[in-house]
């Protein structure tokens, strides 16, 4: 007899007639829609907002700072939030002198708040904590709305979200917007420019095996398993190392990879991350 | 639930190993009454963190009475982070005396 738990509504076994080959996984990753009028690197350089590239980039970039803790998403679908809020604007506000280093900024807004308006309208999903969102429109929340701090809402709710005044909650919210976004693709090149003069990179992946190992490889990523492919999942970059690593800055708690982060191979990357990444100016 | 020897099985969970890195693993010991033939995960959405349907298809080598048991974690924490599991008693018969549930 099946024994049912409730966390976990969708049960099913059954006897099927023949098992579906290793090769005909069905994944369905989308990257965001709607991106063919995104800025790009060259709109970023020909602006003005992001300065003349440098002659030599520098040998590596580490943007990681003790302040900057890697949080823990649990089993919620909320990467996006936690990639975009905590991975990119929360560097940049801090380092704009514009939040208090010690105060993280709100997953769950972010999270929460892209679902409400992404393109996924066929059935609403804003309060399923299981569902995710896109790239974009999580980046258009920053830029329309702003980011609220974790003390205003919190990841871990208990009981009510927020019980405050709406109007004070957006003016909160609008005291930490980004300009704007540019869409850097995946092109490393770019990537290492953006990391050495502005600051982290929203991106997104297809999660393998190998990434699911990260602990095992110290949080090395080399080999992309595209029959392992097992969902989406995003994630900031927040530096390169001279050997041509990307450092990866996840949101599964420190016991994953080293400490929280990984260090993506170009090969990895071009494997298994979208041809789509964000950066940001404020 | 009873099937004949030779009789594929599909245990269907809904699971988030890409968004939020927890997966189902089965506890061993399988025994030597059920083999696995294959485990896949299906994406249901297209946004980035949902997640899907992971399927386990096993196969009934023998007769007798089998018991398969998963669990819901994060490998790589180890057995503090289970946070749910699943079991199913399977009952394996001759291809003359099963008796099948309907699917």
């Amino acid at each position: 007899m099946a024994k049912k738990s409730p966390k976990k509504a969708k049960r099913k076994t059954s006897q099927p007639a023949a098992p579906t080959p290793t090769s005909g996984r069905i994944c369905n990753l989308l990257p965001s829609k709607n991106t063919e009028n995104d800025w790009l690197f060259s709109n970023a350089l020909a602006s003005g907002a992001l300065a003349a590239a440098p002659a030599a980039l520098p040998a590596s970039v580490d943007l990681r700072k003790p302040w900057w803790t890697i949080g823990d998403q649990g089993q919620t679908g909320s990467c996006v939030g936690w990639a975009s809020a905590e991975g990119v604007v929360r560097y940049h506000m801090v380092m704009a002198g514009r939040l208090a280093s010690n105060l993280p900024l709100s997953p769950r807004f972010v999270w929460m708040a892209s679902k409400e308006t992404d393109v996924a309208v066929t059935r609403p999903e804003t309060f399923i904590e299981e569902a995710g969102t896109y790239l974009k429109t999580s980046m258009d929340i920053c830029r329309k709305y702003g980011v609220v701090t974790s003390t205003l809402l919190p990841f871990a709710i208990n009981t009510l979200m927020y019980t405050g005044s709406e109007n004070t909650f957006y003016a909160a919210a609008s005291q930490r917007k980004i300009a704007a976004y540019f869409n850097l693709g995946r092109n490393l090149t770019q990537w290492k420019t953006w990391l050495a003069t502005r600051g982290p990179i929203l991106v997104g992946l297809s999660v393998d095996q190998t990434w699911e190992n990260a602990t095992a490889t110290h949080g090395n990523l080399d080999v992309f398993m595209p029959n392992t492919v097992r969902g989406g999942h995003a994630v900031a970059i927040v530096g390169y190392h001279a050997t041509g690593r990307f450092i990866v800055r996840n949101s599964w708690g420190t016991g994953w990879g080293d400490k929280g982060f990984a260090y993506a191979s170009p090969a990895y990357i071009n494997g298994a991350f979208f041809n789509e990444s964000y950066g940001v100016t404020i | 639930m009873a099937v004949e020897v030779g009789d594929l099985l599909s245990v269907e969970l809904e699971a988030n190993p890409g968004g939020a890195g927890y997966s189902w693993s089965l506890e061993p010991p399988l025994g030597a009454l059920l083999e696995v033939v294959e485990s896949q995960f299906v994406q249901t959405s297209g946004a980035t963190g949902s997640g899907g349907i992971q399927r386990l298809t096993l196969r009934a080598l023998a007769v007798g009475g089998a018991r398969v048991q998963l669990k819901y974690w994060r490998p790589w924490e180890g057995e503090k982070s289970v946070i749910d599991r699943f079991e199913v008693n399977v009952d394996i018969r001759s291809g003359d005396a099963a008796v099948r549930d309907a699917p």
